[in-house]
C-alpha cells in the first residue's frame, strides 16, 4: 500500500476506513484475472453479505452503502482505482 | 577557520506498507480510530532502522516513540475531535488493545532514554515507549528479521541510548527505512572541500563507510563542521538535532578523532539557533 493511498485511508472516518481495508483485501484475494476482467479487478455488489460481514462497524452496524461509493469515488479521483459497470451478462453472481 | 559542509541528502521514497490479510481482518474489528492508530504505528515502525548508530538494537517491528510525538496525529483525522492530553490518554488506550489481543509488546524507556521532545514537566508521566510488533511480523517485515538480528549480533557496542523520533519533523520520511540498505558508494567531495576541514572530511567518510546512508544524510548531512585551534565545532540545524547528535554520536566522533591525527581535538556540538 503506497503512502499516498495510506495517507488518503487516514484521513477517511474509521467505518471507511474499515470498509476500503475489507475491499482491498477482496480485491488481492479474488483471482488475479477474471473472466471479463483483468488482474486486480474486483467484481462486487455493494450489499454482499461477505463485503460486510467482516467489519465491526462503530456507527450501529450500519452498513453505509452510500458512504462506501464516496470512498470509491474519491479514490477514483485520488487514481488509486478506476470504476466501471459489468456486462449484464456477467453482473449476476460474481461477488466472492 | 575552515568550513566544511556536507552535499545534501538525496530525497527518498517511502516504502510500501503490506498490511497481511490476518491483520486487516483483526483491524475490522477495532474501532476506527484504533484502526488509524494501528495503521500509523505500522508505517512508522517500518522507518525505524534494525540498529541505531549508537549502538542501540532495534529489532524488525520496533518502533521507539513517545507518545506526545506529534508526528503519529498529523497523517490522521481522528472521528472524534481530542485533545493533546486526550490524545495520549487515546494512544494508551489502543496500546494496551493491541497488547491484550497480542498484537504488540510494549514497554517504558527508562527516564534517562526518554527522548527530547517530551517536556521536562512530563517526562516522568510520558516516557518513551518503544513498542514491538510481535504478529505478521515475517509479512510486515519480509527477510527483514532474520537480517536484523544479524545486524544486532555484529553490533560492537551496546548502549541504553535510545532512539529517538524527531519531533520537529512532522513526517517521518526522512528518518531511516526499516530495511536493511546495502552501504552506497562513498562519493569524492568536491575539490573545493577538498582541502577544508580536512579532519571532518576523514571523520565523514570513514562515517559514510561505517553507518547506513540514511542514518548518515539524517542526522550527519545537514552538519557544518568549522574547526578553531583545538576544537572541533559542529554546527547543528536545531536545538533537537544538536541534542541528538549529542546525545547518540559524541563517543562515536570522539572514538573516530582518537584514531585519528588530529586525537588532541575537542569536539563541541552547537546549534545554528539562538536561544
Amino acid at each position: 500500500m503506497s503512502k499516498r493511498l495510506l495517507d488518503v485511508l487516514l484521513q477517511l472516518p474509521g467505518d471507511r476506513l474499515k470498509m476500503t481495508l475489507r475491499l482491498l483485501k477482496r480485491a488481492r484475494w479474488v483471482p488475479s484475472s477474471t473472466e471479463q476482467g483483468a488482474p486486480l479487478e474486483l467484481q462486487f455488489h455493494l450489499r454482499v453479505e461477505e463485503l460486510w460481514e467482516a467489519i465491526l462497524l462503530d456507527r450501529d452496524a450500519v452498513r453505509d452503502v452510500a458512504g462506501y461509493r464516496q470512498v470509491l469515488d474519491q479514490l477514483e479521483q485520488d487514481r488509486s482505482l478506476t470504476l466501471g459497470a459489468p456486462d449484464s451478462a456477467c453482473a449476476e453472481g460474481r461477488d466472492r | 577557520m575552515t568550513t566544511h559542509r556536507t552535499p545534501p541528502a538525496a530525497p527518498k521514497r517511502a516504502p510500501e506498507l503490506r498490511l497481511p490479510y490476518p491483520l486487516i481482518d483483526y483491524l475490522n474489528t477495532l474501532p476506527g480510530d484504533y484502526v488509524k492508530i494501528t495503521v500509523r504505528l505500522l508505517q512508522l515502525a517500518q522507518w525505524v532502522p534494525g540498529v541505531a548508530p549508537s549502538g542501540l538494537v532495534l529489532d524488525a517491528g520496533e518502533l521507539v516513540m513517545s507518545l506526545r510525538f506529534r508526528g503519529l496525529w498529523d497523517a490522521v483525522v481522528l472521528d472524534r475531535e481530542v485533545t493533546e492530553a486526550g490524545r495520549v490518554s487515546l494512544l494508551r488506550r489502543v496500546l494496551r488493545r493491541l497488547e491484550r489481543d497480542g498484537l504488540v509488546a510494549t514497554r517504558a524507556a527508562s527516564s534517562a532514554d526518554t527522548p527530547n521532545d517530551t517536556p521536562r514537566s512530563t517526562r516522568r508521566d510520558t516516557p518513551a515507549t518503544i513498542v514491538r510488533f510481535l504478529k505478521f511480523r515475517d509479512n510486515l517485515w519480509p527477510g527483514n528479521v532474520d537480517a536484523t538480528r544479524q545486524a544486532a549480533h555484529g553490533a560492537a557496542h551496546r548502549s541504553d541510548t535510545i532512539l529517538a523520533v524527531d519531533p520537529t519533523n512532522p513526517d517521518p520520511h526522512l528518518r531511516t527505512a526499516s530495511r536493511p540498505q546495502p552501504l552506497r558508494a562513498v562519493p569524492s567531495l568536491p575539490p573545493e572541500q577538498q582541502d577544508s576541514c580536512a579532519v571532518w572530511r576523514d571523520v565523514t567518510e570513514d562515517l559514510r563507510r561505517s553507518i547506513r546512508a540514511e542514518v548518515y544524510d539524517r542526522w550527519f548531512a545537514p552538519l557544518t563542521a568549522t574547526q578553531t585551534g583545538d576544537e572541533l565545532v559542529l554546527e547543528a540545524p536545531n536545538r533537537f538535532h544538536q541534542a541528538f547528535v549529542e546525545d547518540n554520536f559524541r563517543g562515536f566522533l570522539e572514538q573516530r578523532l582518537a584514531g585519528s591525527a588530529q586525537a588532541a581535538l575537542r569536539v563541541r556540538i552547537t546549534t545554528a539557533m539562538v536561544a
